[in-house]
């Protein structure tokens, strides 16, 4: 009887040490998918990858004579301001393209704001991921009338008054050309993404995308202008890789 | 010796200029079908068969000269003479000085348009809603720069019809609006109130804008109220003297001492309101010729002694309504309607002067125009527009159907 009370004791304690083991591990793994979730990455290894874009010097004269002149007769007596050469390099957008990227992001449903400010449009390249709600803003005491016939999104807000916020969704990945039917000079150019590895260069043209998840992908950059560059990349685990473009 | 010393201070002020050039351009393919007499308004082309056609077919020149100083040049068919493709002329060709003293002031030297109206802000093809020119700007009236007014009745007692005289006819405002001249423009008050004035080599009616063909400068001038976003309210006035000199006004010049006291004067009413993807134009014109008035018919250079009459006002009122309506849901597609009337005052009989049978005897000077349009247009890109066109004109207030239009256009502007 006694050794059968010992036993049965060995045995309860046996038991309830395999319970609690499996219970901390269901709860560790639950504790480590809810960080995954919460953190919105796929592998907790990651790389980064980093760069500096070069425009052709000759291009930058012409880019930058291309976008200061005036309006024409006709149009409201509003000269935008000269955009400098060293400009061009935000308005490049530098992507990530990869089957595993494509997936939904925190940064979906964000709000970006495009404003209309002495007949231009503030920014003039804006980079944004699908499903993000682009809020477009007169800061001019005239009127403007954006609108856009890209396949990727068309719309026409109308005139719209001064200070008048219009939510416009991003809901297809794409460029979406963005024109003002009273001032034919406005353009803009919205780079919607299917995900969130994405950014704009600097003013000496230096970039730099974090947290990739390890693979491989296709590294691309891209300008109104300018012929479109594109690169293989493979992100190895804490590694950062630098690419260089020059585009021309 | 005064005018050598003028061509060397000129001289010295010339100087070399680089820039570079920006170039683009609207091309415009019609296909028109029409009354026997409905080129009349438009090109002279008539449609009564059907026709295809480049109404416009315009190249702009662009440059920056440095940041406040810009050349803008235009080429373009003569949409008067569109059949004619060896009329390509260079309309536009001005420097601009922009904001000499912040918005208060830009000027512009060159061939420009005139100020005067609505006209200078809505020239673009691919933003006119319709085809073809609105109807004040190129219906040609029974004034004469050569002979002045010529009564129809008196001159062709059988009747012909939409005023045929001797010599050329004159328009309100020249169909494609450019003049050689001056131009100052700018806004005060954070731009509530705008100015746009001008001298011109040229009153409104004549095309001869490249010199001053009638001795003295013309003026051109709107000024224009901007109390909101949605609406703005303008007035425009210009006024020079039209007569040329010819083997017939040399009597005129006679009798009364210079041909200059000869005037156009115009008036104008504009404004503007729009809102969302609406918007409507609306603008009063009236127009006063001072114009010899001639007697006897026919009139040639031998008649000296009976051609001459006696000076007299003629006036008309123009009124014009434009409306434009966008698809909010399917973008590019809009709808337009024009609504444009034309009158005339009434002026004594000339045969009065001789007769005083006719002594109470007035009417019009020209026939009342009454001309209403709708165009449908949709762009399925920024740069192509595809235009659907009616246009119906009344003449004394019966339709003529042959003046009547329909007719198509793609629109191209090439960037």
């Amino acid at each position: 009887m006694i050794g059968t009370l010992e036993e049965n004791k060995m045995k309860a304690s046996f038991l309830i040490t395999l319970l609690m083991f499996v219970g901390m591990t269901i709860a560790l793994q639950h504790s480590l998918q809810a960080q995954q979730h919460d953190t919105g990455q796929i592998n907790i290894q990651n790389g980064s990858v980093n760069g500096k874009i070069e425009i052709m010097k000759m291009n930058t004269m012409e880019l930058s004579q291309h976008t200061v002149r005036h309006n024409s007769y006709g149009a409201m007596n509003m000269t935008p301001q000269t955009r400098l050469a060293t400009d061009e390099y935000t308005n490049i957008v530098v992507y990530l393209e990869g089957q595993s990227l494509k997936r939904e992001s925190q940064r979906a449903h964000f709000h970006s704001q495009i404003d209309q400010r002495n007949a231009e449009f503030i920014p003039h390249v804006l980079a944004v991921i699908r499903g993000t709600v682009v809020d477009f803003i007169n800061r001019d005491n005239v009127y403007h009338n954006v609108f856009s016939f890209s396949p990727a999104k068309k719309f026409n807000i109308g005139r719209r008054p001064t200070g008048q916020a219009v939510p416009v969704v991003m809901d297809k990945p794409g460029i979406v050309e963005v024109f003002c039917d009273i001032h034919s000079n406005m353009s803009a150019y919205i780079v919607v993404l299917d995900n969130d590895y994405f950014t704009q260069p600097d003013r000496q043209g230096n970039y730099s995308i974090d947290r990739i998840p390890i693979g491989t992908y296709t590294l691309k950059a891209w300008h109104e202008h300018l012929s479109s560059q594109e690169q293989p990349i493979t992100i190895s685990p804490n590694s950062t890789t630098t690419i260089n473009f020059v585009m021309e | 010796m005064k005018r050598y010393f003028l061509v060397l201070v000129l001289a010295s002020l010339t100087s070399t200029a680089t820039a570079q050039l920006h170039c683009w351009g609207i091309f415009d393919f019609e296909a028109r079908k029409g009354g026997k007499d409905s080129g009349l308004e438009t090109n002279g082309l008539p449609n009564e068969y059907p026709q295809l056609n480049l109404q416009q077919l315009h190249l702009f020149i662009e440059g920056d000269i440095s940041p406040t100083i810009s050349f803008t040049a235009k080429l373009a068919n003569d949409p008067a003479k569109a059949l004619d493709f060896k009329s390509i002329e260079i309309q536009l060709a001005y420097v601009s000085f922009s904001r000499i003293f912040g918005d208060a002031l830009s000027i512009s030297l060159g061939r420009i348009m005139t100020p005067f109206g609505t006209f200078s802000k809505r020239q673009l093809p691919s933003e006119n809603p319709f085809i073809g020119q609105p109807l004040f700007f190129s219906y040609s009236q029974n004034i004469s720069p050569l002979t002045g007014y010529l009564n129809p009745q008196v001159a062709y007692p059988s009747g012909t019809q939409y005023g045929n005289l001797y010599g050329n006819r004159l328009t309100t405002i020249y169909t494609c609006g450019y003049y050689t001249g001056v131009g100052a423009n700018g806004y005060f008050f954070d731009k509530l109130l705008e100015y746009d004035v001008a001298l011109m080599n040229a009153p409104l009616s004549s095309a001869t804008g490249d010199y001053n063909i009638d001795k003295e400068l013309a003026f051109h001038g709107r000024a224009a109220l901007h109390p909101a976003i949605w609406g703005t309210l303008g007035v425009s006035y210009a006024t020079g003297s039209y007569m040329q000199p010819s083997s017939y006004s040399k009597d005129f010049e006679e009798e009364y001492a210079s041909l200059n006291n000869f005037k156009q004067s115009t008036y104008g009413i504009d404004l503007l309101l729009s809102y969302l993807y609406f918007e409507v134009n609306a603008e009063y014109i009236m127009n006063r010729f001072d114009a010899p008035y001639i007697l006897y018919t026919p009139l040639n250079q031998y008649d000296n002694g009976y051609a001459i009459g006696f000076s007299r006002t003629f006036d008309s009122y123009e009124y014009l309504i434009d409306a434009k309506l966008e698809s909010p849901f399917f973008p590019g597609l809009y709808l337009a309607l024009r609504y444009n009337y034309l009158t005339f005052n009434s002026i004594m009989d000339p045969r009065a002067g001789y007769s005083s049978y006719y002594y109470n005897n007035t009417f019009p000077w020209d026939r009342n125009v009454l001309r209403s349009a709708i165009g449908i247009g949709y762009k399925p890109e920024r740069s192509v527009l595809i235009k659907l066109g009616y246009e119906r004109t009344a003449v004394d207030t019966q339709p003529v159907p042959d003046l009547a239009i329909w007719g198509c256009a793609v629109v191209v502007t090439i960037q």
